[in-house]
């Protein structure tokens, strides 16, 4: 146990070297309620003198951590004399918005800057594969996600954008359309992640839907 | 203490140095609760000189009592021992002691202490007398543990801190020898100019300066004790806060655990029950006042084990936001 006056500033109001402005002015509240002239609570604990220190060294602490300034120039005493880690030290961060997407589900956290990717700025038709792909007259979801594969955009990336579950986009990427609500639906989603490949969105909307139909009518069929 | 720690960790002493401020109605609403709860719980008198325990659980003509055994009329303490009308709880009285128990010379209190430490219960409460005599602080002493109870009055509350500093002295004085105790108090009137040392946390600290081995053993066998504090008779517009403040105190200044346990409210009905010799519990089962004690009896049996730090947790302040914002 450490004597009053041998503890740190951040000691002597019980907070960690990451607190808040506000709770820094809690603590220092707290301290007035216990170590105050006519606190009940330490009432006959302290001689008049060690309470008149007391009081004068919480103020000289919260003095010190509440200014900026004050607490960045302690804070780095008290590194210097290492009893403190860098690391530990407060910074205030604004708040950031939840994200609306669950990114973790993948494991992909980088934050969406889609479409202004280097390899997304050079248009589609640049790449052989794509190039490939789009000359055919009817598209598979399989063709769609070699495209999407191509230009290295994850579905995610495409789900926060377009605003569409990543379960729908799967469903179209696999040619599951009877998942999807109805074909309005359908179109209008490929329109939009067409749309986010930077290809022409009624042309791919339209071969796909052809390919689909050929599809469900060869199902019939058999 | 050797070999016999095996029931040492149920003996609970109860003080709180100023009289008045509930020592004996807790010790028997404690005891009461935890019978109930199939314990097997002993009671004893151990104000005294002052009993009057025996009046607050209404037994009031207990045949047997404690100076039987310090006189040797009965061979242990356990034939000392009364039942009382609810199962599971037993009674070793004060009642009708001599006049003089109340100056027990040492080897008749080391007797009596030693045979407190080996008796059979799963639970023993000490109903302690005010002051802060070494009969009061050596029963202190026997376990590791203690209840000390305080009300919010500011007379109240320097007599219990009183207390505890004396039984942090005594357990000082315990560690070390005679001779070093001696030392280590020349030491401290010459460190300050003359004047007497007045707390023992500064002997502490000033024995770790002269001699860090044994001022580490000694802080080591400070933090062993695992003591509670209860507010006793707090009215509505008394702080509800002060408990948990004298603990953080405690823990701070003294390094020592204390446990909050609860603040239990006053309630008129509790003379009333006193009056008529009746325990409270039973007759005004659904008060405050009473849930307040079974909270207390709660959490006394829970809190036992775990000990989470008192000090400092931002958590804590936090919750104390909350609860001042919703009063």
């Amino acid at each position: 146990m450490q004597s009053f006056e041998e503890q740190n500033y951040y000691e002597m109001l019980d907070l960690t070297t990451s607190a808040s402005p506000f709770d820094i002015r809690h603590a220092y509240k707290t301290a007035l309620q216990i170590y105050g002239d006519d606190a009940p609570a330490s009432y006959s604990f302290f001689s008049r003198d060690e309470r008149a220190g007391i009081l004068a060294n919480l103020e000289r602490a919260f003095l010190t951590l509440i200014s900026d300034q004050g607490r960045i120039e302690y804070d780095r005493s008290l590194i210097t004399a290492g009893l403190m880690q860098e690391n530990e030290q407060y910074r205030s961060a604004p708040k950031k918005p939840i994200p609306l997407f669950d990114l973790e589900e993948t494991g992909n956290v980088t934050r969406m800057v889609f479409p202004h990717t280097e390899k997304a700025i050079i248009p589609p038709a640049e790449f052989p594969v794509i190039r490939d792909i789009m000359s055919k007259d009817s598209l598979t979801g399989q063709d769609l996600r070699c495209i999407r594969m191509e230009l290295g955009i994850s579905l995610e990336q495409i789900a926060e954008i377009i605003k569409v579950r990543r379960g729908l986009l799967t469903a179209i990427e696999e040619d599951r359309c009877e998942e999807l609500p109805s074909m309005l639906h359908l179109k209008s989603f490929l329109k939009a992640y067409a749309e986010c490949l930077r290809l022409d969105p009624d042309e791919v909307a339209a071969r796909y839907l052809k390919q689909a139909s050929g599809e469900s009518q060869k199902a019939e069929e058999s | 203490m050797n070999g016999e720690d095996s029931f040492t960790n149920n003996i609970w002493p109860i003080g709180g140095g100023k009289g008045g401020s509930g020592k004996t109605f807790l010790t028997g609403s404690l005891g009461l609760l935890l019978a109930r709860q199939g314990l097997r719980t002993l009671l004893i008198d151990a104000d005294l000189g002052a009993a009057n325990l025996h009046t607050v659980i209404g037994a009031a003509h207990p045949g047997r009592s404690l100076s039987d055994f310090v006189n040797k009329k009965v061979e242990s303490l356990e034939d000392a021992v009364t039942k009382t009308p609810v199962p599971n709880l037993y009674f070793i009285s004060g009642a009708g002691d001599n006049l003089d128990v109340a100056n027990l010379v040492h080897t008749q209190k080391m007797r009596l202490l030693r045979a407190i430490s080996k008796l059979p219960y799963e639970y023993v409460l000490l109903d302690l007398g005010a002051g802060t005599s070494f009969n009061t602080i050596d029963f202190f002493l026997i376990s590791n543990t203690g209840v000390f109870i305080t009300t919010p009055e500011p007379t109240s509350i320097e007599n219990v801190y009183r207390l505890i500093r004396s039984v942090y002295l005594r357990k000082i004085r315990q560690v070390l020898r005679e001779e070093a105790f001696r030392e280590l108090l020349q030491e401290a009137v010459m460190r300050s100019n003359g004047s007497s040392a007045k707390n023992p946390e500064d002997l502490l600290r000033i024995l770790k300066d002269c001699d860090p081995v044994q001022g580490g053993l000694l802080e080591e066998s400070l933090r062993d004790f695992r003591f509670k504090l209860v507010l006793n008779q707090l009215r509505k517009q008394d702080n509800h806060q002060i408990g948990p403040l004298i603990c953080r105190i405690c823990e701070k200044h003294l390094g020592l655990r204390v446990h909050f346990l609860g603040n239990i409210l006053h309630d008129d009905r509790v003379h009333d029950a006193v009056c008529r010799k009746v325990s409270f519990l039973e007759k005004y089962p659904y008060t405050q006042t009473a849930t307040d004690l079974r909270e207390f009896c709660h959490r006394f049996l829970t809190d036992r084990e775990e000990n989470p730090p008192v000090g400092p947790s931002i958590e804590k302040t936090k919750a104390e936001i909350l609860m001042t914002a919703n009063c």
